[in-house]
């Protein structure tokens, strides 16, 4: 299927060299852009399979944002016992700051990464979901219009739903969120970022403006972009890739060089969409994760299409029993950690490890889940001229404006250490394209 | 009732020009059924451009922007309150069961609250003067030696604080002990200084008292903010450009009005 | 009767942003002409001038570090210790063109992009100045879609008035003729007259007065001319 496209592969770098498809990364506190790895066989899903992931996501995604409508103002789901209150206000990502506040058109996640895998049987499972700045799809956007350029023929024998409509997929979303027509922009805290590609790539493609915090005030509650001479323009939307702590030094982070001070004051007023809302922290935390399917039960009355990881929170008496017995076959995961890094597999640890891991579980139940490891499909990928099987996931992007959309297809990342579990991009992975097949 | 006239006057002066200033405040009182408003203004200087809002709290908010150089800032709050009985009815928002950033229990919160023996049978009032009792023992009033950003657990490492550490101990040891409390700032009759108190919940009512005097907060406290602990109540907060020195006065004086 | 529903254009020039399209400009023209002046340089060295280099770098303005041609040759293309080499000049290109890319389009940044990747394998290769043609080609086919894509006309004379700024400096640094700067001068006021909002009246005024046959060499004339841009 793809074989055309594999001996292409010094054109597709070439192509990825040229555009400038970098990924910055520090090492030993030196900033580093470097090329992202891109492997060319394409993960490939078929349409009824897609069919049944994208049903699953736009009903998770749903349920998700009716959550946080609710956790910021009535709390149904925890005055009704779904969702223990303890869940919600020890929660790293709860901001109090947010009570009562419901951004314009109700929609709090805009663009939602959500995590999947696929086990040996073919089952998906959600590993986690993104709901605050998840960042990676324009890595695979631009390598379709890499390799439709460097393979035409793969292509044209191949029936593979296009992805290059990412940007228009956003630029939607901010238009219909974008309070009294104002300017759209895209918020970044610099060239220093990681995913600085992305935020420029998309203002390009979305026809957006690049904004850094500078470039924005806020003035009578309202946001305006500083143009020269004092020339100020209303701000309709921000989609902010600066996360919440440090978007607004007056209402959190004081110390903040990155953030746009009394933006909070314009946001509470309904003056300014900020994609994806503040406060979102709360419904992806590892703890709450636990917690999804019963929120699509309580919020739609329906049974959850995709699965959680088998998962247990030794938050409650009987799951804590059993982690505690079946430490070494689990993955524990501190719930306040993102970006691979707090996770930890019982077969990996030592019996120092173990106890030390046991003893924290037993005095802050609340900070850990434990999941079952689940046996997941290895990808191929290239190394040099050899095909080698490599762990994987794939990160799915669900946008939000009047309807809920799934962008068909993904960023699938693998692993290039043949022995790690560990699928992320900050700690040195790869990725693939991903193909969503129309038959 | 108490009828108190309050001015309270801050003067930030920079020894250099600086722009690009903006603002926010929580400088005006709290109305409550325990706190009338009876006449309150603000004033700003050099540009009196503000905006009012209200937080999530229900804490009223004075922010603003000014773009051009200057090179002092100022803000007065004067005007006059009844005080009634520091009581206020509110249904509990459990928010004040858990630590915030400041109260984070780690070492030194769990071991002074396990230490603290509270009475069985008495009510939450008595427990409350047992708490402001230890929390007492643990901290002598240094003023100077902790910052805006020390923690419960770091006031107590050090066993010295100003009033709004004595508050975040004695928040931290209340939660610990399932006692929903949260901080309060204001002024106090007969102080030139801001103050902070606490208020803790019981029955459906908020009741008030100040660890640092060791006593209940009844009379002459005017509230201006309440939240979890200091972060979330500030009275001035801003960030502007240019690098200067600053030189902050506070002239502040609360009376019994004739 | 159908309407069309137009799409919201959003467009602004912050202060930083007009900063970085007139020096994104500016470097891209240094690079352009640095390559073109060292091939005149070189080809002197060859046999009539051996020491030609030393009168490069005064001209340039920048410090002789260097204890022969040859020496001079590598490390003005390539060091990236000698803040004064191509190579950091293309960097210092790449640091505002990467900052853009959502106003010049990634088409136009491919260009930049595409110097920096061939530059640093040429280092590495330690290859020959002859082979930076390649340079000189990416360079001016950047411009040419500076021109021909860039639609917003703002973006795009904010880096043309800093192509011809720089262009009239080092023209008048090594000495051309009055009526070839003349001609440059005439594409400088076209970003300067047309839309002076960018520039400092009485800085042109006083670099205009200066564009005499007997003048035009002065110290002075490079003064005002390096002040015309304010933002």
């Amino acid at each position: 299927m793809y074989s055309l496209l594999i001996k292409q592969k010094d054109t597709v770098n070439r192509w990825m060299e040229r555009f400038g498809v970098r990924f910055g990364i520090y090492k030993n506190g030196v900033f580093n852009e470097q090329i992202f790895p891109f492997d060319p066989i394409p993960r490939i899903i078929t349409n009824s399979d897609w069919a049944e992931i994208e049903a699953g996501l736009i009903q998770r995604v749903n349920a998700l944002n009716l959550f946080l409508e609710d956790i910021y103002n009535e709390k149904r789901i925890v005055k009704e016992g779904i969702i223990p209150e303890e869940f919600i206000y020890s929660s790293k990502g709860y901001l109090a700051q947010c009570e009562g506040i419901t951004p314009p058109k109700g929609i709090f996640s805009h663009i939602s990464g959500i995590d999947l895998v696929q086990a040996k049987d073919g089952t998906w499972y959600v590993l986690e979901d993104n709901l605050r700045i998840p960042s990676g799809a324009s890595y695979p956007m631009i390598a379709r219009d890499i390799t439709r350029k460097a393979s035409p023929e793969t292509f044209s024998n191949n029936k593979v739903y296009d992805n290059r409509n990412y940007s228009s997929l956003i630029r939607k979303a901010m238009d219909y969120v974008n309070v009294d027509n104002g300017l759209e922009v895209i918020l970044t805290p610099g060239r220093y970022n990681s995913a600085y590609f992305e935020h420029s790539y998309l203002a390009e493609k979305a026809g957006v403006l690049l904004a850094y915090a500078d470039d924005l005030i806020v003035e009578n509650d309202m946001v305006y972009y500083k143009g020269l001479f004092d020339k100020k323009e209303r701000v309709g939307v921000i989609y902010r890739r600066i996360s919440d702590e440090y978007l607004d030094p007056l209402a959190f982070e004081s110390t903040s060089l990155l953030g746009v001070p009394n933006l909070m004051r314009a946001y509470a007023k309904g003056h300014v969409a900020i994609m994806n809302a503040l406060g979102n922290g709360v419904a992806d935390d590892k703890g709450i994760y636990y917690f999804v399917p019963k929120m699509v039960e309580f919020y739609l009355g329906e049974k959850a299409i995709l699965k959680n990881a088998p998962t247990y929170l030794p938050y409650f008496e009987e799951d804590k029993r059993f982690v505690l017995d079946n430490l070494k076959t689990l993955v524990i995961k501190d719930v306040a950690e993102a970006g691979g890094y707090g996770v930890m597999f019982g077969k990996d640890m030592d019996q120092n490890q173990l106890d030390n891991i046991r003893n924290l579980i037993e005095t802050d139940s609340r900070r850990w889940i434990a999941q079952e490891v689940i046996d997941f499909i290895d990808l191929e990928i290239m190394e040099g001229e050899e095909k080698v099987y490599r762990k994987s996931d794939l990160r799915a992007f669900v946008v939000s404006e009047a309807e809920t959309h799934v962008w068909r297809s993904g960023l699938t990342r693998y692993t290039r250490n043949p022995t790690s579990f560990v699928v992320n991009s900050s700690q040195g992975g790869g990725f693939k394209d991903t193909w969503v097949m129309k038959k | 009732m108490l009828r108190l006239r309050y001015s309270y006057r801050t003067v930030i002066t920079f020894s250099e020009n600086i722009f690009s200033h903006h603002f926010l405040l929580r400088c005006i009182p709290r109305e409550s059924e325990a706190q009338k408003i009876v006449e309150s203004i603000c004033t700003i200087l050099p540009d009196d451009k503000k905006t009012w809002s209200t937080d999530s709290f229900g804490n009223t908010l004075l922010t603003g922007y000014m773009g051009n150089f200057h090179n002092y800032f100022e803000f007065c709050s004067e005007g006059v309150v009844e005080l009634y009985d520091y009581k206020i009815q509110e249904k509990l928002n459990p928010l004040f069961l858990y630590s915030s950033k400041l109260t984070q229990p780690m070492n030194k919160i769990p071991e002074i609250s396990n230490g603290i023996k509270l009475s069985e049978n008495g009510s939450v009032h008595e427990n409350i003067f047992i708490i402001s009792n230890a929390v007492n023992a643990s901290l002598n009033y240094v003023s100077g030696i902790t910052s805006v950003h020390t923690t419960a657990e770091e006031a107590l490492a050090l066993g010295q604080g100003v009033c709004q550490d004595f508050a975040h101990v004695m928040i931290a040891v209340c939660r610990h002990h399932g006692i929903a409390a949260r901080y309060v700032t204001g002024f106090i009759q007969g102080e030139g200084f801001t103050h902070a108190w606490i208020e803790y919940h019981h029955g459906g009512v908020w009741y008030a008292f100040d660890p640092t005097h060791n006593r209940p907060a009844n009379d002459g406290y005017i509230k201006l903010a309440h939240g979890r602990d200091y972060s979330d109540c500030a009275i001035d907060k801003g960030v502007f450009k240019g690098l200067a020195q600053q030189k902050l006065e506070v002239f502040l004086k609360v009376e019994q009005e004739q | 009767m159908q309407t069309i529903q137009l799409k919201k254009l959003n467009t602004g020039i912050s202060m930083a942003k007009a900063n970085r399209l007139f020096w994104m400009g500016r470097y891209a023209e240094r690079v352009y002409l640095a390559l073109h002046l060292l091939r005149k340089h070189n080809d002197l060295m060859i046999d009539e001038d051996h020491d030609s280099y030393i009168s490069f770098c005064n001209k340039m303005g920048i410090e002789n570090r260097y204890s022969s041609g040859a020496e001079f040759i590598m490390s003005y293309l390539y060091s990236t210790e000698n803040p004064d080499s191509i190579i950091n000049m293309l960097e210092r290109v790449n640091d505002n063109a990467i900052l853009l890319r959502e106003e010049i389009m990634s088409e136009t940044l491919s260009y930049i992009q595409m110097s920096i990747s061939y530059m640093q394998k040429a280092r590495e290769g330690n290859v020959i100045l002859s082979e930076l043609q390649t340079i000189t080609d990416y360079i001016l086919a950047f411009w040419g879609s500076v021109d021909e894509r860039i639609l917003n006309t703002k973006i795009r004379r904010t880096i043309k008035f800093g192509k011809f700024v720089e262009s009239a400096d080092l023209h008048i640094r090594f000495d051309y003729p009055f009526d070839r700067i003349a001609d440059i001068n005439n594409r400088l006021f076209e970003y300067t007259d047309k839309d002076p909002e960018l520039c400092d009246e009485i800085k042109l005024i006083a670099y205009k007065n200066k564009m005499s046959f007997d003048t035009y060499k002065e110290p002075q004339t490079l003064f005002y001319l390096n002040g015309l841009f304010t933002a």
